[in-house]
């Protein structure tokens, strides 16, 4: 069984804008997507994720741009002629039409005959793993079985995109690590060219082969997980994606290397993204990831001197705020094992293994 | 607490006869007039006594002009059902999902045969009607019922739309309907329950419409509800009249059943036709 | 993605496209809105010609002297300055006034309870939903039955009692009416205010208790408070219900309280003044939207004071 969508096209998105009155929604957004990539459309609501999300499938109109797949214009064409699958936050099954009726809609549409439907609706309801289920009703189904109709339905008549509206927001956190591993893997067995739209920063990271970060209509940044991660390109990006310290400083380029300069004293070299931060003492955050906070016996030499200030168990992992010398509070992310009885109070030698900086702004 | 509860101190004795009294009567007040309407048809007089033989005669004399009238209403009341909410749910469609400019004002404009005083409007009416020799005759209570359905319906039809999230409009867009497709696919058979039950309350409300169609109503067209009106009004109260308030009343318990079997009775209370009275 | 033949992927995109395009789009939206106001023609076209029409027409009548059809508003000072329908209009509102607070009163303890005890509601409902679903005149039958001074079941057995000597004549007179008004009023009320209370959270009124109102506090200064909307909704219907009546006023027609619907139809129909008629049609009307009106406002008002919703 071939499952993969061979006609795969990359798509195109250039320079799409939305204002609604005053308000921009989306401003000049561009983005070219490879044939088969899961792309992830992160940030927070009301920054334009949900509206670029719109405007591709057709049911809203952009003020200007274009969209293309390969090299056909859609961007004119109603959301009907578009080719597009979408999967709703609420999935919108409809109620009255059972699941394999559901899945076979966009086949009806385009005119199937009826032995290519229920075959296409048997391979799919194999892909998604819910053999049997095509005579249920929608409301019979759990929320995951519900999710994966939506995304079989989506899927099923070759579309060049789908397009996925923080379809993960409606299930219970356990559900949501099944379904986050379950739909990358759907998506990359069809080798579906996707675009995934949510605020969660862990479902963005785990899934995307790109991430797209957004805020107030803005992209702030472009670029794999790791990326995304480990060097933000802008203060947005760097309290959005993961937890970080952020400690304000400068930017000193006077020996050469890249370093931050925090206090009168305390020099530390640091990463940096593209051309955020270039201008010697200019303001920056200096970032630390709690995980990259290290502890030593107090004794050893080349740390930061620290003490223990609070302690927060989690299971693997354990919290500890430091009030670090020259630094201030800085909050650590430990294995348990490693941190063993630590107590608070304790003076403990702080070891930054690893910094980055973005531009400080107001 | 439950001790507490048990005490039975004369305040709260009181206070508990007052409420069982005030219930009993509200009880009676409310069903007073059903009780006698049917009481009196069936002893076949206007003194209802108790106990008395129970007679089907006042039935039995019901004359054909009141049948006449009864199944006149029925098929005005139907057919102007049927054209009201034909027109009205593609036009509450429109209002909802088309954006259109000026929406309010739309649906305002066909909320005016349900705002104005019926009274008001069927004098409206007749002053058009005479002329347009539409007075004293079926199409003319038709037409009059039309539009008073129409806004009901209309009313009813929004609220429907409303509160059905447009995802599964986008959803089957999405995969390749058209407008009208989604409309006869996906719209039409999620709103269908509610549609049936307005197409209910609508036809009761034609049904007992009276004076909207006073006025425009003649010899050769007649409501039941102006024929048993004409007939005190000529003749005084008679058994036969009564017989056929009677079955009036088995009409309205019967879609009271229907609507109650359909919906469960908790839906009777404050639904979109409590506003009107 | 090498063989690109329409326009560039990104950089320097042809202008000429995007006008198209775009212009291409807006014929679609605009091809959408004729659509979607061509579905709202026939509901409109309707109402124009069976209501709006035939409204506004009775409106210009209203403003024409019967006899030369010139424009005047000779109808409306004269039906102004008319005595006798100025009183009739008075003893109409008083009615309606009255009818509406006693029957407000009345329903309110009543659905107060249908809409706290379930089990009470499931018995009650039919017996409120059926008499709303008769024609008035059928009602109008029943008070009839109920009020004759000598065939009536409520004299025979008052008489029976010894509460009466003599048979009560209140069933063509204001009382006879009244009492039917308020029938109808009470069964309005009670559908309309035990829908409204059902809808006030049972726990707001919890919470006052906790803080140490009593029962019957809370009721008056939580539940009442939210409830007052529905309350002010049910007012306006029930009165101008009772002002634009037409069928028991007739039936019941007594010697004294002539309510003003018996007036404009004798002007209609048998005394020959049409459009003294219409413009006190109008008088009528104005009363009736205004009444309706005011409620609207005030609820909108407290609405937005109230903050739910």
């Amino acid at each position: 069984m071939n499952m993969s969508n061979n006609a795969a096209q990359p798509v195109h998105i250039d320079r799409v804008r939305k204002t609604f009155g005053e308000f921009v929604a989306v401003r000049e957004l561009s983005l070219d997507i490879e044939a088969g990539e899961f792309v992830t459309f992160l940030g927070p609501s009301g920054c334009g994720k949900s509206t670029t999300l719109k405007m591709l499938s057709g049911l809203l109109p952009q003020d200007s741009g274009e969209i293309r797949f390969g090299n056909k214009r859609i961007d004119m064409l109603p959301a009907n002629k578009r080719n597009i699958g979408l999967v709703f936050q609420n999935y919108a099954l409809f109620p009255h039409m059972s699941v394999a009726e559901n899945i076979a809609f966009g086949l009806r549409m385009r005119g199937w005959s009826r032995a290519d439907k229920d075959k296409r609706v048997e391979q799919l309801l194999q892909l998604v793993r819910l053999e049997g289920l095509g005579n249920r009703k929608p409301e019979q189904l759990s929320g995951g079985q519900q999710q994966r109709v939506a995304v079989a339905r989506a899927l099923a008549f070759n579309p060049d995109l789908v397009l996925l509206d923080e379809p993960l927001s409606n299930l219970d956190a356990k559900l949501r690590e099944q379904v986050r591993l379950d739909l990358r893997d759907i998506q990359r067995r069809a080798n579906q060219t996707t675009i995934f739209v949510t605020h969660d920063q862990v479902e963005a990271l785990v899934m995307s082969d790109r991430i797209v970060l957004m805020n107030k209509g803005g992209v702030e940044q472009v670029g794999t997980p790791y990326e995304l991660y480990a060097t933000p390109a802008t203060e947005f990006g760097a309290r959005f994606v993961g937890a970080n310290n952020l400690i304000a400083g400068t930017l000193d380029k006077s020996s050469g290397a890249i370093q931050a300069r925090i206090g009168p004293e305390t020099v530390q070299p640091v990463s940096t993204h593209s051309n955020n931060v270039e201008k010697d003492g200019m303001d920056i955050w200096y970032c630390v990831r709690p995980e990259h906070v290290a502890m030593r016996p107090q004794s050893s030499a080349g740390h930061f001197g620290g003490r223990v200030m609070d302690k927060i168990y989690q299971g693997t992992t354990v919290l500890i705020d430091l009030d670090v010398k020259g630094l201030g509070t800085v909050r650590a992310e430990r294995p348990a094992l490693e941190v063993g009885d630590l107590g608070v109070g304790t003076d403990v030698g702080v070891h930054i293994e690893r910094s980055h900086a973005v531009a400080r702004l107001g | 607490m439950s001790a507490a509860r048990l005490r039975l101190t004369p305040a709260i004795f009181f206070g508990r006869a007052a409420l069982a009294v005030y219930l009993l009567i509200m009880l009676l007040w409310l069903t007073f007039p059903v009780v006698l309407v049917l009481l009196a048809s069936f002893q076949g007089t206007l003194e209802v006594s108790f106990p008395a033989p129970v007679s089907f005669d006042a039935y039995k004399t019901i004359p054909p002009s009141y049948w006449e009238a009864f199944w006149f209403t029925i098929r005005a009341a139907l057919l102007a059902t049927g054209i009201a909410l034909l027109v009205a749910i593609p036009a509450a469609w429109a209002m909802v999902r088309g954006k259109l400019a000026g929406r309010r004002i739309m649906s305002n404009l066909v909320l005016i045969p349900d705002v104005v005083p019926q009274l008001i409007l069927g004098i409206a009416l007749l002053t058009v009607f005479i002329p347009l020799r539409l007075s004293n005759s079926f199409a003319g209570v038709m037409l009059a019922l039309v539009a008073l359905s129409l806004s009901t319906g209309l009313r009813f039809t929004e609220a429907l739309l409303e509160g059905l999230p447009d995802e599964y409009e986008q959803a089957a867009q999405s995969l390749g309907a058209n407008k009208f497709t989604t409309f006869r696919l996906v719209v039409l058979p999620l709103i269908a329950p509610g549609v049936a039950i307005a197409a209910l309350f609508i036809f009761m409300q034609n049904l007992i419409t009276f004076e909207l169609l006073f006025f425009i109503s003649g010899p050769s067209a007649t409501p039941i509800a102006i024929r048993l009106f004409s007939d005190i009004i000529d003749r005084g109260i008679v058994p036969y009249a009564v017989a056929m308030a009677g079955i009036l009343v088995y009409v309205a318990i019967a879609f009271y059943t229907l609507v109650a079997v359909s919906l469960g009775p908790k839906y009777m209370a404050g639904s979109v036709m409590s506003r009107k009275g | 993605m090498t063989d690109i033949t329409n326009t560039p992927s990104s950089g320097l995109s042809a202008p000429d496209a995007q006008d198209q395009g775009r212009h291409v789009s807006r014929r679609r939206l605009r091809r959408e809105k004729t659509f979607y106001r061509l579905l709202t023609l026939p509901a409109l076209t309707i109402v124009g010609l069976v209501a709006i029409v035939p409204l506004l027409l009775l409106f210009v009548g209203s403003l024409r002297d019967q006899r030369s059809g010139l424009f005047t508003l000779d109808n409306y000072v004269n039906t102004l300055g008319n005595g006798f329908f100025m009183r009739t209009l008075a003893t109409t509102i008083a009615m309606a006034g009255g009818v509406t607070a006693i029957s407000i009163l009345m329903a309110l303890p009543l659905a107060y309870l249908l809409a706290r005890r379930t089990l009470l509601r499931n018995i009650v409902m039919p017996i409120i939903t059926v008499p709303r679903m008769l024609p008035f005149v059928v009602i109008g039958y029943a008070m009839i039955l109920l009020l004759a001074p000598m065939t009536g079941v409520a004299n025979k057995v008052l008489m029976g009692l010894g509460i009466l000597q003599q048979p009560a004549f209140i069933l063509f007179d204001w009382p006879g009416q009244a009492i039917a008004f308020a029938y109808n009023g009470i069964v309005v009320a009670t559908a309309v205010l035990t829908g409204v209370l059902m809808s006030v959270d049972t726990q707001l009124e919890d919470a006052a208790v906790s803080m140490g109102a009593s029962k019957p506090r809370a009721f008056f200064a939580v539940t009442v408070p939210l409830a007052t909307p529905g309350i002010i909704a049910a007012s306006a219907l029930i009165f101008t219900s009772v002002v634009t009546a037409y069928a028991i006023p007739v039936m019941l027609n007594g010697r004294v309280p002539y309510m003003v619907s018996l007036l404009i139809s004798a002007n209609l129909l048998t005394l020959q003044q049409q459009n003294l008629a219409y413009a006190q049609a109008i008088i009528v009307s104005v009363l009736a939207l205004g009444v309706t009106t005011i409620g609207q406002v005030v609820l909108s008002r407290y609405g937005q004071r109230g903050g739910d919703k």
